[in-house]
């Protein structure tokens, strides 16, 4: 998952977890230095939508799944510390996730936006005074508990994991079903109605999961070679625990040799 | 510690520690010494300097934070709490009165092989507990490496630290301090690996046993001079796919020291204390040796075992000072 592009579920779920946090009260006129012109989508509230706002932010500061997945547990955390009475303004939600992702930003990348660049990729919604703020008011409210734990992980990507799970199994069932066809019809399985329909079955289950590039292309394009290729990259993400990749990432990839032995040289 | 910050946000100025001391300055931070009030325990303050008003906070100061709350462990820093005052991020740490560096430069001290060796330990235990939980430190130097009152040996400044997350996401290459640089890192690697750091622990491992700075490379073109000169030039023969890396030079072709040559340079050490420094300073990142191959090596075994913290040798002037300072945190 975590290698993936930044997929749209992604950005939706993101979404709907920050409008999870605190309930905002519509007081449209209060504050006047807000900006709404040309980027409302919806006129009903008087300012850029959460949406719109969260996939401007990533698409201009280029940040990655990683990113968003550390973003997803700060989001998580601060939900479960707010009161659940606590009312915001207008802006509030877009505040706190745009703290949640300097965060994970900063402490995750090497080179990460100063908050001057991020008040600009806010199209004018909030001053750099306001970000600096929300930065601090969010470290603050996590009171500088800043690491991300396995479980709080797991919680907070929970409904990624679940689709992750349910199309791996279907695609195990795919993967046999179509091996099964595959012998039963030589090099004939393309064409063949019993598979496209079942290909399609499975992957209207995969469309809604996130990390699957399973979109693109009709179901019954599949080869068996590629879904075998899929279903071995899909193992690799279930098992690997999230960000904390034990994966050695290798500068040059020869074979381990002996180290003393070496050493003579 | 986590209730001082919500605190610190009302009441700016948080009464609990007081800064007595200034004790340096650098271009990032100030560091003082203070105590913290109730427990009348000495800590040490490091009041970050960039204006939280200006760029928001500091990238380095909030990991080192993230990653000494994540770190706990007898050889690296505690990170006692955090609060935020007036304009500025001070991080209160655990009072360290040396540093490696120091003892290094201390000419009036003689550095036994068991001191060497128990230094050396120290780190490797640091570190070793750094790289299980998937973080480098990138940038390990006998600076870094502080001296508590009762001997141990702690690791300090993670600013410029980092996890190790997906292999395929990019790496700065511009880390650690020049002399303590693996070779990767010279030629400009944006993939690499803890390995990183075992060099650094190398280097500073010769350091030691030299009293002087093993690779001191004037800049970064002369560093690539000084430690080739030192350990010969890497070639396709002895690390596979070498030239391939961004800023990969061989202008001049040293060989690499026969054993001989190593053994004269090193005059004082065993041939098990030559073998671990030859395994850590393998120019090819893929053949230097491990943290638990180094902690398990032979060298920690044979005589003489390591000396123990307290009797380690320490900073000439206030010893005394010192001394009534360890009972102190002891209680």
């Amino acid at each position: 998952m975590a290698q993936q592009p930044v997929s749209p579920e992604m950005v939706n779920y993101l979404v709907a977890t920050t409008n999870s946090i605190i309930q905002v009260k519509p007081q449209p006129r209060k504050f006047s230095t807000i900006s709404t012109d040309d980027l409302l989508v919806a006129p009903a509230v008087k300012t850029v939508s959460l949406g719109h706002f969260i996939r401007r932010l990533i698409k201009y500061s280029n940040v990655q799944t990683p990113t968003l997945m550390a973003t997803c547990v700060y989001l998580t955390k601060v939900r479960n510390l707010l009161p659940a009475n606590a009312v915001g303004m207008e802006t509030t939600r877009h505040r706190i996730f745009l703290a949640a992702l300097i965060l994970s930003a900063k402490s995750l990348n090497d080179s990460s936006p100063l908050n001057k660049h991020w008040t600009k990729y806010t199209d004018g919604l909030l001053t750099n005074d306001e970000v600096n703020m929300a930065e601090r008011e969010l470290l603050g409210l996590l009171k500088w508990d800043i690491n991300i734990k396995q479980h709080e992980l797991d919680v907070a990507l929970e409904p990624f994991l679940h689709t992750i799970k349910t199309s791996l199994a279907a695609h195990l069932d795919q993967v046999s079903a179509q091996k099964v066809n595959y012998y039963r019809l030589s090099n004939t399985y393309r064409t063949s109605s019993p598979i496209s329909s079942r290909s399609s079955s499975t992957s209207s289950i995969a469309s809604h999961s996130s990390s699957l590039s399973l979109n693109e292309g009709p179901a019954s394009n599949y080869s068996l070679q590629s879904l075998v290729q899929e279903e071995a990259e899909i193992k690799g993400h279930i098992y690997r625990p999230p960000l904390a990749n034990k994966s050695t990432n290798t500068l040059n990839v020869p074979p381990r040799k002996d180290v003393y032995g070496m050493a003579m040289v | 510690m986590s209730s001082s910050v919500a605190t610190a946000l009302s009441a700016p100025v948080p009464q609990r520690y007081l800064k007595e001391k200034k004790v340096g300055e650098g271009t990032y931070a100030v560091v003082y010494l203070g105590k913290q009030v109730d427990t009348r325990r000495r800590i040490a303050i490091k009041e970050i300097k960039t204006g939280l008003f200006k760029d928001g906070l500091d990238m380095s100061a909030l990991r080192e934070v993230k990653y000494l709350q994540e770190l706990k462990h007898p050889n690296v820093i505690e990170l006692i709490d955090v609060f935020l005052s007036s304009n500025n991020l001070n991080l209160v740490l655990e009072f360290l009165p040396a540093d490696l560096e120091v003892l290094i430069k201390d000419t009036s001290i003689v550095f036994k092989s068991a001191d060497i060796k128990s230094w050396l330990l120290m780190t490797l235990r640091g570190i070793h507990h750094c790289h299980r939980n998937f973080i480098l430190h990138r940038d390990l130097k006998p600076n870094n490496l502080l001296i508590a009152p009762d001997g141990q040996l702690k690791i300090a400044d993670f600013g410029l630290a980092r996890s190790l997350g997906n292999a395929n996401e990019d790496l700065s290459a511009n880390v650690v301090t020049r002399w303590y640089r693996a070779p990767e890192l010279l030629f400009g690697a944006k993939h690499y690996t803890a390995a990183i750091d075992i060099w650094s622990i190398g280097i500073i491992f010769a350091e030691l046993m030299l009293r002087t700075p093993y690779l001191p490379g004037k800049d970064d073109l002369d560093q690539l001079d000084v430690t080739f000169r030192a350990l010969g030039t890497p070639t396709e023969q002895i690390w596979p796919n070498v030239s391939s890396l961004p800023v990969y030079n061989a202008l001049k072709v040293y060989a690499p020291p026969s054993k001989q040559e190593l053994r004269q340079r090193f005059s004082a050490a065993t041939e098990k204390a030559l073998d671990l420094m030859i395994s850590m300073t393998q120019l090819d990142p893929s053949r230097r040796c491990d943290l638990v191959k180094a902690l398990l090596h032979e060298y920690f075994i044979e005589l003489p075992l390591p000396t123990p913290p307290e009797e380690l040798p320490k900073k000439t002037e206030k010893k005394d000072k010192e001394e009534s300072e360890s009972k102190r945190r002891k209680i």
